[in-house]
């Protein structure tokens, strides 16, 4: 893996995808095959039923993870997700940003 | 001190104090050695639009500080292309000598800086 | 990267936006315990803008809601994590300690247990020595 390679960038998104421009930014400015961790009010973009237009496209070609605590407060325990997006819990947010040699949040 | 970081700016430059925040510590770290390069994004661009006259407002004209950037070495500076085409705004209308580039293109050179913040 | 996976790293933080108004100071902090469970090193939180008013020790909060400001002195004296605030962004929110305090002329301090105030310096200094920066908070 080279040193710049996509896949060793995480992208870190805490806004709803309805309210900001922030992962449509994030999407735009990162390269496929990159990771983006969904946090905070931006949870609600893992979900299978919302409308994130044409970010969908570029969400399909990313690694796309959601944190767990933030998922479970907003959502309940069995939301319904877009399909290939992982849970994670506070340990594994770690582990994402000791894995990746580069971390942005798009805030 | 050797590091290196990328500034992102991303919000306009008076209703908040995200703007003023980031030039200042992007003014800051460059002083102290850090190499620092920024590039404008989204609403971002509105910061480096020039003819910019807060006086009335009361807020603090912070804008004139960005023409330390090429001073303190701060660089590359970049602007997003598709941000300032959705704005309207053309390249002449920059207060700064800044790169006009692509968003293929930004997200790669992104990508060669270790860390990148937005403040 | 020059370390194989799973050793431990140097994390460093940014905490921008102010607490109970954003969640980002909840998030630093869940990410702080969870990653120092893990034997990782935070060598410093930089708490920038509203996110200096973590810092205001005189935070009086109902009882069935969380202490952020107790919360985070605790992490910084059980596990010595350096919570660094900026003197720019906290003087102007009133976020002041002795020092300062007899240096202003102002009558009172407010800066809790366990935070330091320091300069835009001890940014760029987590930016040179952590293997990772996590910024949290800010926008909208």
């Amino acid at each position: 893996m080279t040193a710049d390679a996509a896949a060793d960038t995480l992208h870190i998104v805490s806004r709803s995808p309805l309210a900001t421009d922030a992962l449509a930014t994030c999407l735009r400015l990162s390269r496929a095959g990159s990771s983006v961790l969904l946090i905070e009010d931006a949870v609600y973009a893992a979900l299978a039923t919302v409308d994130v237009g044409r970010s969908l496209r570029a969400l399909a070609r990313r690694r796309v993870l959601v944190l767990g605590p933030d998922l479970l407060a907003r959502c309940g325990s069995s939301p319904v997700l877009r399909p290939g997006v992982t849970v994670v819990d506070d340990g594994g947010f770690v582990d994402l940003v000791c894995d990746h040699a580069r971390v942005r949040s798009w805030l | 001190m050797s590091a290196r970081m990328l500034v992102v700016h991303r919000r306009p430059p008076y209703g908040t104090s995200h703007a003023q925040d980031a030039m200042e510590a992007v003014l800051a770290s460059a002083a102290l050695g850090v190499e620092v390069a920024v590039a404008f994004v989204d609403d971002g661009v509105w910061q480096i639009v020039a003819g910019q006259h807060p006086g009335d407002t009361g807020l603090k004209d912070f804008v004139p500080a960005f023409r330390l950037l090429p001073e303190l070495d701060v660089g590359p500076i970049w602007v997003e292309r598709e941000s300032l085409q959705r704005r309207g705004i053309g390249a002449r209308q920059l207060l700064l000598p800044a790169q006009v580039i692509g968003a293929r293109a930004l997200a790669r050179r992104l990508d060669l800086y270790p860390v990148v913040i937005e403040l | 990267m020059s370390t194989p996976a799973g050793s431990p790293r140097t994390l460093g933080l940014v905490v921008l936006s102010g607490p109970y108004q954003h969640q980002s100071a909840d998030t630093a902090l869940r990410f702080v315990r969870a990653a120092l469970a893990r034997g990782h090193r935070v060598s410093r939180v930089f708490f920038y803008a509203d996110g200096v008013h973590v810092a205001n020790r005189l935070a009086v909060v109902p009882a069935d809601d969380r202490d952020l400001q107790r919360a985070w002195s605790t992490l910084a004296s059980e596990h010595g994590v350096d919570l660094a605030v900026c003197v720019a962004a906290a003087l102007r929110r009133g976020v002041i300690d002795a020092a300062e305090a007899a240096r202003h002329g102002r009558d009172a301090d407010n800066l809790a247990p366990g935070f330091r105030i320091t300069g835009l310096g001890a940014l760029a200094e987590m930016v040179r020595d952590a293997d990772r920066v996590v910024v949290l908070g800010g926008g909208g």
